[in-house]
Parts: structure tokens; sequence; C-alpha cells
């Protein structure tokens, strides 16, 4: 069954996945010139002191991409689906909806999955032309709690766009926004290490919260 | 079931999310954000003065010498009375030395001594050690220039190359290249083994910016906590084991290169304790401060011609040490600030909120945390009370009373559990 929403998923996603994942990608690229300029216009040790010591963080660009990347995977997978009530039809499978539901939520999060590694890996790349293994650990902790955010934005937005009712949906969409603010702290760079387990269990608690709307949306229960 | 379970969930998520913005949003609109009280030893009177915003009514003294300024911004003695600004700047002619030549002040004899503005200037000085630039408390990477202290022009310039403490070697990488440089790190490695440094190291402690008269180098911790001071001179390692007593387990070594060259900074041992450490022969001054905890308390030295005056501080209580000029203690002097005093504010804060969850850095620590502070003895109040609303408003509306489980959440949660329970009903 799993196989079968994952497909499913697929075809419904695949091109806008694909647009969201090539924006990511040319923020990377962007990312990499910008690096690279910054290193062309100053003496690489006035660069690291400026990017190691003094905090500057030279992918900050980066920073509301996984956020947005997010929200628009879950809009992409669950508006769809909010459209003429298609998910009732996949939630009356003779399976539970609870499964159909996470099975759903599998797919989105492993599509986010690709884009959030893809923009890890891809700064870990950047940072390690120009920067020993200290800037690369640094860098990588300093944007882990942004890819955190997409997670919660993805969470947060399926949450939101499965609730039927509208009081209901504002209330999740700031909860949302306030979870979703916690992984985007302005502090400094890799300030988030210590507490990134920590926060694993704000996402951790959102799935099951999903299943809230989802079983309302099953039910009719409209407010 | 799984209806059940993932309510409960989302009653938790509402919870947590009212605990970290509510509070917050109070706060921003109700509650005072006031920095911490300024305490000074005064030459002129010999006793301490201070500055402070208070909290709360403004007493008719302050408000009365209020002159040129907001009453809530009051300048008081030691012994409590309120002055106008201008008698607190002339309590402290050292450090408004500006002020005092403008209203002809300057120069001023204190003590049998005569001091002009240039005396002053060359004899002040201040320190800090904050609890989050102790090593460890604050995000930082371990990847430090080592300057060239012999520049051989006026001002410092950065290396082409940074160093990190393996567990083995002392590494240079070249900026330019970003690899290894294997004849520097040869160099300063073997240089340091044979002067019997112990890898790997404990701390690394410099002041690291081109933004100084000149440089010092690093003190570097080895393994066995023995100091080691490190510099470069014309490119090669000048290295020496410094005297201080491993047994003091040196946690942090606070340098500030001053041109007074009297001493190299501050240093902190595992204990507490805290010295100066001095340009003769690595000479250590203890700084007689009682109650000092360094992890959560700000410290900071104010040198005079006359003085050396430690302050220190924690949220709430502010201390001070003056000492004369061989360090021998003075005076000491304990305020509780004025932020510390709860208000009305304060109070219907800890009513409505039994606890407040924060995520983020500290004033101890520059690291990301997440924090749960409880409430005080009013908040039962609250809990009380939310509790009450929750079950009568059930009974009301629904003819019913809650469950258990529910009253329980309210109860121990107080606002953030009603609104989590109203959130819910909505729900069902």
């Amino acid at each position: 069954m799993i196989q079968a929403i994952f497909r499913k998923e697929f075809f419904k996603i695949r091109i806008m996945w694909l647009l969201v994942f090539i924006a990511n990608l040319g923020l990377l690229i962007h990312i990499w010139i910008s690096t690279r300029q910054l290193f062309a216009l100053d003496h690489a040790e006035v660069v690291w002191y400026r990017v190691l010591q003094l905090g500057q963080i030279h992918f900050e660009h980066m920073k509301f991409a996984p956020l947005v990347s997010g929200i628009l995977i879950a809009c992409f997978q669950f508006l769809p689906e909010m459209w003429g009530e298609r998910f009732r039809l996949s939630l009356h499978l003779p399976v539970s909806a609870g499964f159909v539901a996470i099975g759903h939520l599998l797919a989105g999060l492993f599509a986010y999955a690709l884009v959030g590694l893809t923009d890890l890996g891809g700064l870990w790349l950047i940072t390690g032309i120009y920067f020993p293994a200290q800037g690369i650990m640094v860098s990588v902790l300093t944007a882990t709690p942004w890819i955190m955010a997409g997670i919660c934005a993805y969470l947060g937005i399926a949450l939101t766009l499965l609730e039927p009712d509208f009081r209901l949906k504002a209330v999740n969409l700031a909860l949302t926004a306030g979870m979703a603010g916690c992984y985007l702290l302005k502090v400094p760079p890799g300030a988030f290490g210590p507490s990134l387990v920590m926060l694993t269990i704000p996402l951790t608690l959102m799935i099951p919260a999903v299943m809230v709307p989802v079983f309302r949306f099953r039910y009719r229960r409209m407010g | 079931m799984m209806n059940r379970f993932a309510l409960a969930v989302y009653i938790v998520l509402i919870i947590l999310g009212s605990a970290l913005y509510l509070p917050m949003l109070y706060d921003k609109m109700f509650m005072d954000e006031v920095g911490k009280t300024h305490l000074f030893y005064s030459p002129v009177s010999q006793d301490f003065i201070l500055k402070e915003k208070i909290v709360g009514k403004v007493p008719p003294a302050a408000r009365r010498i209020a002159e040129d300024h907001h009453s809530n911004i009051a300048y008081i003695k030691a012994g409590g009375t309120y002055v106008p600004r201008k008698t607190f700047e002339r309590h402290l002619p050292f450090i408004y030395y500006k002020n005092m030549e403008i209203w002809g002040l300057l120069p001023i004899t204190l003590d049998g001594r005569t001091f002009d503005k240039h005396t002053i200037k060359a004899n002040r000085r201040v320190m800090e050690l904050k609890a989050r630039d102790i090593a460890g408390r604050s995000p930082d990477v371990p990847f430090f220039p080592l300057l060239e202290s012999n520049p051989g022009q006026a001002r410092l310039i950065f290396p082409e190359d940074r160093f990190r403490m393996t567990d083995t070697a002392m590494e240079f990488i070249n900026a330019d290249t970003n690899t290894l440089d294997t004849v520097l790190t040869k160099m300063y490695t073997i240089t340091l083994k044979k002067k019997g440094f112990a890898f790997p190291a404990r701390s690394v402690n410099g002041k690291f910016t081109v933004l100084k008269p000149f440089d010092e180098g690093v003190f570097i911790v080895d393994h066995d906590y023995r100091v080691f001071h490190i510099k470069r001179v014309d490119d090669k390692p000048l290295i020496k084991q410094t005297p201080i007593p491993p047994d003091l387990k040196i946690r942090a070594i606070k340098i500030s290169e001053n041109k007074q060259k009297q001493f190299y900074g501050l240093a902190l041992a595992q204990d507490g304790r805290i010295f100066l450490l001095g340009y003769d022969n690595y000479r250590l001054t203890p700084i007689p401060l009682a109650g000092y905890a360094p992890d959560r308390m700000d410290l900071k030295l104010i040198f005079n011609p006359l003085y050396c005056t430690a302050v220190y501080s924690d949220e709430t209580t502010i201390r001070a040490v003056a000492m004369d000029n061989n360090f021998t203690l003075v005076k000491t002097f304990e305020h509780t600030m004025s932020r510390a005093k709860a208000t009305t504010a304060t109070h219907i804060r800890e009513i409505l909120f039994p606890f407040i969850l924060k995520v983020g850095p500290t004033h101890q620590s520059g690291y990301v945390s997440a924090r749960f502070l409880p409430g005080s003895l009013w908040s039962l109040t609250g809990m009380g009370l939310f509790s009450l609303l929750f079950a009568a408003g059930t009974k009301m509306i629904t003819g019913a009373w809650p469950g258990t489980l529910r009253t329980v959440t309210v109860a121990l949660t107080g606002f953030y559990g009603l609104a989590a329970m109203l959130t819910a009903a909505a729900c069902e």
C-alpha cells in the first residue's frame, strides 16, 4: 500500500517537486558564486576571519529556502487533495485512515528530504572548497536547524490544509509559524549545535498531530 | 485510539507553543526590559555609587533631584541617598574626566596626589570576563590566527594561515590553498613537544583581532593543565612554559593587550578563583571576590590611578570589591538590582503562566537551549483559577463536568491548558 501511495504522490507532485529542487540547486550555485566572489574581493585570511571568527554567514541566502520548499511541497501535495475533497477517496480505502495519512506524509517528507539533504550536501561541498573542516562543521550546524524548519513547515502546512474548519486552520497556521520560528532564530553560527537533538521533539510530535485534521476530515467534522 | 492519541499530542503541541509565545507577547506589552545596574567605587567619597533604572514607582526623593534626566534613572550613593547626575559624575572623576575638564575641575587632587587628563587616561583600563566568554559556553570555531608579534610596521595584520589544535599536533592551514602547511605544523608541534607540551590542548586563549596596539600571542592550556605562552616572532615560534601551577587547572584566560604592559589579562581557575596574569614572569595576582560564580556571573575590573574595582553580577544581584593599587581589599558592596523587583505586571504574568518555555541563547551561554522556567507561588492561584474556570465553563456549556485528565492538564498548565482545551473542544 505504501508503495502505491508513493507512486500516486510521485505522479502528483513530480513536476512541481522538480521545480522546487531546481530552484534549490540554483540557490546552491548562487551561494557557490557568492562565496567564490568573497575570496576574489578580499584576502583569504580576511574572509576566514569574517566567516570563522566574526560569524558572517556566507550562505545566509539559504536560510528561508528549506522553509519555503517545505511549504511548497506540502501545498503541491495536499491542495489538490483538498480541492473537491479528493483526499476523501484515499481515506475510504480498506485500510485505516491513519495509515493512508502517514503514507502521504512519508511520501512528502521523502520528497522534502531529497531537497533538504541536497541543500546540506551542496553546502558541505561549497564550504569544503574554501574552508577547513572546522568551517564545514559550523556551516552544517548552522544550516541544519533551517532544514528542520522546512520539515516543520511541511508538517504544519499539512496540518493546516487538511483541517476542514477555517478557525482551526488559523490556529494550526499560527502553531506552525511558532514552531518553525524556533528553528530560525537569529543566533551566531553553530549556536544550535547542542540543542539539535532536543529540537527533533516538536517535529516528532507534529506527525501524529496531523492525524487530528485527517480524522476530522474523514468523519466530516466541519466545525 | 489513534484519534485520541493524536488529539493528546496536538494538545501538547498547543501547550508548548503557548508556553513559548504567550509570555513573550505579554512581556512585550507589559514588562519593562531593564538592564543591569552600573556600580562604581568613588575615589572622591571613598564609597560605592550606582546608576540604575528604577522599576515600579519612582521614590519622591529620586524625582526631586532628577534635573536633566528621566526620574526613573536614579543615581544613588551606597547609603541610599539619591544624587543628581552631575554630582554622580563628579564622584567619578576618572570615568567622566572629559566632563570634569569641561567643568574646569581638572587637574584634581585626591589622596594627596594630583591627576591631570593625561595621567588619568594613561592609568584607566577595563577588563571583562563574561560568563558566555568562557570556553565551551558559546559557539566558536576552534581555528585561530597566530599573529606576527613583530610585524615591522604600525598595524598588525592577519597571517595567511590559521592553526587548530588536534590530538597530536598544532596544525596550520594556509588560507590561500586551504591545505595543511606542513612546514609550520612541524615547526610548532616539535617546538611545543620539546618544551614539554602534552597534547591534546584543553583551551586556546588569545585576543584574535588586529584591532589592538600590539600582539602578545596565545596562551594554550595543555592536557596536564600547564599553561604555554606561544608567540610568532619573525615567523618563528617563541614558546615558553609559564610557571602557572597546573593544580589551579586554568579554565580560561582572557587576554587583553594594553599599552600599560602590566597584565596580560585575567585567568580563571577551575575552582572559580580569578587572577590577574602579570607580565612579571606570569605572576598571578588573586582578586578577592566573595561569591563569584563564573558560569553565571559577568565580571568587570575597572582600573583607575588609585583603585581597582571588581564588579560582578548575576541576573538579580550586583556585587563589587574595591581594591587599592596593591590589590588589597578596601571595601565591598552588594546590591539587589531594581530589575529584580516584582511588579504588578510580574505577578499577573505569574498568575497567567505557571511556567514559561524559552528557546534561545542566555546571558550565560551563547548556545541555543530550551529552558523550562517554573513560576512562583502566585502561579498556584492562576492554576486554581483556570481549573475552576474550565470545570465550571464545561459544566455550563455541556451540562457535564470535564474529565479528570483534562482538568488535571488545565490545573498543571493554567492558561495554556485552557487554550489547548478550547481548541480540542473545537476539534471534537
